[in-house]
């Protein structure tokens, strides 16, 4: 009677089997339960949030749990878990999906202490969220397809017949909807809406930045319009001696060389409000800020320290003059694109 | 008289009542989507949501949905249904080997695919390179149902067919090709609704459909609002595929009638055709699988970030197995009773029932993991971030791929089984373990490898919804390459490959012995 | 006491009606055999006596306890059946021995009973063997033998010889007739071949458009069957126009006598119905004179066609005693006839 053994060893294989794949989350699950800790959702790339956090748990002994994912997806989810949230501090990669939550009032107010360790243009008017890191608006070009001669002081003048083919932009990119409300703020609406027509008719349209800064990289186009850090992100993976591409900062408080900034807050939900402003405190702190001065080519926010990387000094930059707290209407953009046919 | 008993049999309502309950699970978690693109759109209100519906932007969009889902769902139809046709029909050298390989590109993510193709020169970046880069990532969708429909078909039609005097040509279009329609119908629908919500791929091919733009909504905006009545806009162009699809299966009835075996079809020489034919061959396997792993290559060989991230690879592989090995057993368990119902009650209502999957299957991932946030933490809190919910999403996302598996197994179940099991003394339940499972297991197969090939990939889902602190190979490719650390990224990537290959194989092999 | 009880049940699919009201009854150890053509409604009455749907109308009784009507479903798992289909429907996946068991409560004589199932159904050696690895007539046996094993207080046979070709299906038919008698099972066998019906049954019932014509012994139903619709069904058979007369009915073969359970109709313009073997053909005999116009030998019978003043006839011969064709002699009818108006 064989077949029965068999039968019903299959049958038991198959039941230990099942119950293992599903008991499996369970376990998972005891163990997440065990860790009562703080909550990051972080939007910033990983290996930089890890590096900050580690040295946060060193400091203070307080463990963080990290949900990494993308800064926009987070901010929506953050949106749609409401008053639940598990989240304590949100940082994010750029400044507009923590200041979409300021603006739903689900951000607690940081204090003057934390708010006054970073320079006071890039932090929230009402003291919600503060940047961590800064970075600019670039034009990166191939010198084989352009002279740097030929690219003009403003971005302004890249949207021209001149330019057919050789202007790649990222519409969709957040950094771009804060360079649209920042020409709104300094040239007004008319200009902004010529200069998104002029894009939409001469540039070409790319879904990322990265893909952006690859394609001039290759030499598929001259010119693109990106931030800075996708240079270096480029050059560290290629060897810098390696690098095609060359990055242009535009002029002097000219809309391309818009500064922009990561930024971090607290939920006002936060179970473990106390820790939670700590850490904050902590990424803009000097100790804090020596992370990411060595970890990005990006500027830190706090004054005090200088970046390690071989990137401009962070007051030989000429932004022009707004603040990114004032740039995150994505509305505002949205309307424009909207009418230049973008979206 | 014995038709008469097969249409009894599947009538009635009160053999099977413990599946309607098992079915009304994955229909209600279907039906959460639906529910919170309702309450958002909601929020929109008439005038809100009519403004935000007729922009000239949007028809811009439906456009290219439609091209961009039309053009790959045709093209993955002609080189399913030409490679099919070869390798089971024609005597092509090495067709048992090419059987196998023509099933391979499954185990390419489409954005390893379109990084790939999109680095190699910009021309691919448009329209027409989309439609070619992710018809060639699909078309096994479409080639492994039919050639195993192809090889169950009686020959005995087509020779019919060439003594009436039709040519091969036209022996082809009239006498086969309507034997193959509801195998080919079923592939392509999950192509085409696939299409409707891929994403991943498109942001380095430079086209624009509604779901990059519903990303765009969420990302720009914060607007879940505007985001869900363009959801309602995919929905709806999933209904007309999905009716195209059902007239197609329902009123067809391909079984030959009478006893005795089927016959093997006798191969086609391809005489002169040999040489061209496996040019052919070569020249899509180049272009399906070469590419893509030259581009594996080159990341690994080439970057600075080589090395970086060697410590996540173990615990990214356990979170990829755990996550996708119960989420394609919860699937595939799920898809059991709504395929059963569809196929033994053919009800409207467990048609219907079993359709719906489908609609849902053309929203964006992003929308299915926002509606399971908002769902779970206001009903299921203590469930929320944790295994069960992204279970859920898994089945949102990937019924329908359960479903078309699993159906083939499930028709050819000899349908007085139950009644025989159930006069033997068995309640519905044993006899449902004890001999339904037991048979039905080819196709259970056959659906949990394709889901664990799914799952191992998702991504958006699973950032958003996994415990946190889980990684699997897919955030973790995700993680190193919007870093641009491709180099790092390479062996995450490389292992999502090898990781694949086993349920690809499965469900290759699986989907070709149906039914011998 | 009737084992068995069926009264007056009536079954629709949506607006078409297909049984319109049945009444049956079965002793105890009896076999009772469902004859009709193609759908006449017989595979949806075992299937309603079975428990596989439910009845509109009408009662179910098995013994004293009521199994099925309008209120009452028993299902099928509590109604202590053995259902052989059509195709056998075999368990793929499980062995003779595990379809065998199936049905079979766990207990310690569970493989003492499989044992005893396979010599009855003569397949010993047969029992590790998946039912693809077997003939076409052994699966029926085996299915036969799934359906006993529990020891059921009824067995119900859905045409279970179909699927078998000629030879095989008269001699599986012998066996499970021999099978059935041996272990005093009751049993119902739908069919649509009379021979079979009438080879297994103790009672035949007859059915037709969702109604049974007539539910009588087999020999009782051949010889005495109560229409015309009936006698066709079951048999070849010649029908005549007669009218009555001393000692039975008048015909153009002369006085044929009438059974007694032959209602007499008016006597004017009847229908007299005569099997075709109560023919015999002779040379110098009372009879009516008839010569052979047809002959078609088929190896152990012969058909001929004679002709009878206006009349022609189809009958079967024995081979040897068949006459030539174009031999003229006398035709005379043996037995009783029916008549119906």
């Amino acid at each position: 009677m064989t077949d029965f053994n068999r039968r019903t060893f299959l049958r038991n294989s198959l039941l230990v089997g099942g119950g293992l794949m599903m008991g499996m989350p369970a376990l998972n699950l005891a163990n997440a339960a065990e860790v009562q800790t703080l909550t990051l959702y972080s939007g910033q790339h990983e290996k930089t949030t890890q590096a900050i956090v580690d040295a946060f748990t060193k400091a203070t002994g307080i463990q963080v749990k990290i949900r990494t994912g993308n800064s926009i997806q987070l901010a929506n989810q953050i949106i749609e878990e409401g008053k639940r949230s598990p989240a304590d501090v949100f940082y994010s990669e750029e400044s507009p999906p923590v200041a979409a939550l300021a603006e739903r009032n689900m951000l607690a107010q940081l204090p003057q202490a934390t708010l006054d360790q970073v320079r006071e243009t890039y932090r929230a008017t009402d003291g919600t969220w503060t940047g961590i890191t800064a970075r600019c608006r670039v034009t990166v070009f191939n010198p084989d397809l352009i002279d740097e001669s030929e690219l003009p002081a403003s971005v302004m003048d890249m949207a021209t017949e001149a330019w057919k083919d050789r202007v790649a932009f990222v519409p969709t990119s957040g950094a771009f909807q804060q360079q649209i409300v920042a020409i709104k703020h300094l040239l007004g609406r008319d200009a902004a809406l010529d200069w998104l027509k002029g894009l939409k008719k001469y540039g070409r349209i790319y879904n990322n930045n990265m893909a952006a800064m690859r394609a001039v990289e290759r030499g598929e186009i001259a010119t693109a319009l990106v931030n800075n850090y996708y240079w270096y992100i480029v050059a560290r993976e290629q060897g810098v001696d390696n690098m095609k591409s060359r990055l242009h900062f535009s002029g002097p408080q000219d809309p391309g060389a818009l500064i922009t900034v990561s930024a971090a807050g607290v939920l006002k939900t936060a179970k473990n409000m106390d820790a939670a402003q700590k850490l904050v405190a902590f990424m803009t702190s000097i100790e804090g800020q020596k992370v990411y001065a060595g970890g990005v080519a990006e500027w830190p926010m706090n004054p005090a320290v200088e970046s390690t990387f071989d990137i401009k000094p962070f007051d030989e930059l000429q932004p022009p003059a707004v603040n990114p707290a004032n740039l995150g209407g994505a509305d505002e953009a949205l309307q424009l694109r909207r009418e230049a046919g973008l979206a | 008289m014995i038709a008469s008993a097969i249409r009894t049999g599947r009538r009635n309502p009160l053999r099977q009542s413990w599946m309607v309950w098992a079915a009304l699970i994955p229909v209600t978690l279907v039906v959460l989507p639906v529910i919170y693109i309702f309450i958002r759109t909601a929020q929109l209100g008439a005038h809100g949501a009519w403004a935000e519906l007729f922009r000239a932007r949007n028809l811009e969009l439906l456009l290219n949905t439609l091209i961009l889902a039309g053009g790959v769902t045709s093209l993955a139809v002609v080189f399913g249904l030409s490679v099919a046709w070869c390798v089971e029909r024609s005597n092509l050298p090495g067709r048992n080997w090419l059987r196998v390989v023509a099933g391979l590109p499954l185990v390419v993510p489409a954005f390893v695919a379109s990084y790939a193709w999109s680095s190699i020169d910009s021309m691919f970046q448009n329209m027409a390179g989309a439609i070619l880069i992710l018809a060639l990532a699909k078309y096994p969708l479409v080639y492994l149902p039919v050639a195993a429909s192809l090889r169950n078909t009686d020959p005995g039609f087509e020779d019919v067919s060439r003594s009436l005097g039709k040519g091969p040509w036209r022996t082809f279009f009239s006498a086969l090709l309507p034997q193959l329609i509801p195998a080919l119908g079923g592939g392509a629908l999950l192509v085409g609704t696939h299409m409707f919500a891929e994403f991943g791929a498109l942001a380095l091919l430079r086209v624009q459909t509604f779901t990059t733009a519903i990303f765009e909504s969420y990302e720009l905006q914060f607007n879940s609002s505007a985001a869900a009545m363009q959801s309602m806009v995919l929905i709806v162009l999933c209904i007309p595929l999905i009716r195209a699809e059902i007239r197609l299966r329902g009123g067809r009835n391909v079984a030959r009638v009478g006893k005795g075996s089927a016959r093997q079809a006798q191969p086609v020489q391809l005489g002169v055709w040999t040489i061209p034919v496996l040019l052919g061959f070569i020249v899509l396997f180049a272009l399906a699988l070469g590419v893509p792993f030259v581009m594996l290559g080159y990341w690994l060989l080439t970057g600075a970030s080589v090395g970086v991230g060697y410590e996540k690879i173990w615990p990214a592989i356990q979170g990829t197995l755990t996550l996708a090995g119960s989420g394609a057993l919860f699937t595939s368990l799920m898809a059991i009773p709504l395929v059963m119902l569809a196929v033994r009650q053919r009800g409207l209502l467990a048609r219907l029932a079993e359709r719906l999957p489908y609609i849902v299957h053309g929203l964006p991932g992003v929308v299915v993991a926002l509606a399971l946030v908002f769902l779970a933490i206001r009903v299921v809190p203590f469930a929320y971030q944790t295994i069960f919910v992204v279970l859920a999403a898994y089945a949102i996302l990937f019924l329908p791929l359960a479903q078309s598996s699993l159906r083939a197994s499930i028709e050819l179940l000899p349908n007085n089984l139950e009644n025989i099991g159930r006069s033997l003394g068995k309640r519905p339940f044993h006899v449902f373990v004890t001999v339904i499972l037991p048979n039905i297991a080819p196709g259970i197969g056959a659906a949990l490898a394709l889901m664990m090939l799914e799952m191992a990939r998702e991504l958006t889902a699973t950032l958003m919804l996994a415990p946190t602190g889980t990684t699997t190979l897919a955030t973790q490719v995700w993680s190193y390459t919007s870093d641009g650390e491709f180099a790092a990224a390479a062996p995450f990537a490389a292992l999502l490959v090898v990781i694949s290959i086993l349920p690809v194989w499965i469900f290759t092999q699986r989907m070709l012995r149906q039914g011998n | 006491m009737s084992h068995i009880r069926i009264d007056n049940i009536h079954k629709s699919f949506g607006p078409v009606e297909v049984l319109k009201g049945i009444d049956l009854e079965l002793e105890q150890g009896s076999v009772l055999a469902l004859l009709g053509p193609s759908g006449c409604g017989k595979t949806t009455l075992l299937r309603l006596i079975a428990g596989f749907d439910p009845v509109d109308e009408g009662s179910i009784h098995f013994g004293q306890k009521l199994m099925a009507s309008s209120s009452v479903f028993v299902p099928p798992e509590r109604r202590r059946i053995g259902y052989v289909p059509q195709e056998g429907a075999l368990f793929p996946h499980l062995t003779v021995e595990g379809n065998l068991a199936y049905g079979l409560p766990k207990c310690a004589n569970r493989k003492q009973r499989v044992a005893e199932v396979l010599e009855l159904i003569g397949l010993q050696d047969f029992g590790h063997r998946y039912p693809h690895e077997l003939s076409g007539g052994q699966q029926q046996r085996v299915a036969l033998g799934r359906a006993l094993a529990p020891d059921p207080q009824l067995v119900l046979l859905d045409e279970p010889f179909n699927a078998l070709d000629l030879e095989l299906r008269r001699s599986m038919c012998e066996d499970v007739i021999a099978l059935l008698r041996k272990t005093g099972t009751t049993a119902i066998l739908v069919t649509h071949d009379p021979g079979e019906a009438f080879a297994v049954s103790d009672q035949l019932a007859v059915m037709m458009k969702g109604q049974i014509m007539q539910c009588a012994p087999p020999e009782t139903i051949y010889w005495q069957p109560a229409s015309e619709t009936v006698a066709r069904l079951t048999g070849d058979a010649i029908f005549m126009p007669g009218e009555c007369a001393e000692g039975g009915i008048r015909s153009a073969l002369g006085v044929i006598p009438l059974y007694s359970s032959c209602p007499v109709p008016s006597c004017h313009n009847a229908t007299v119905m005569v099997r075709p073997e109560q023919f015999q053909w002779c040379q110098n005999c009372k009879g009516v004179p008839a010569w052979v116009t047809r002959r078609s030998f088929r190896g152990d019978h012969t058909l001929i066609e004679v002709e009878i003043d206006d009349m022609c006839l189809s009958l079967r011969m024995p081979s040897l005693t068949t006459p030539q064709l174009g031999e003229s002699g006398h035709l005379r009818v043996l037995g009783k006839c029916m008549a119906w108006a």
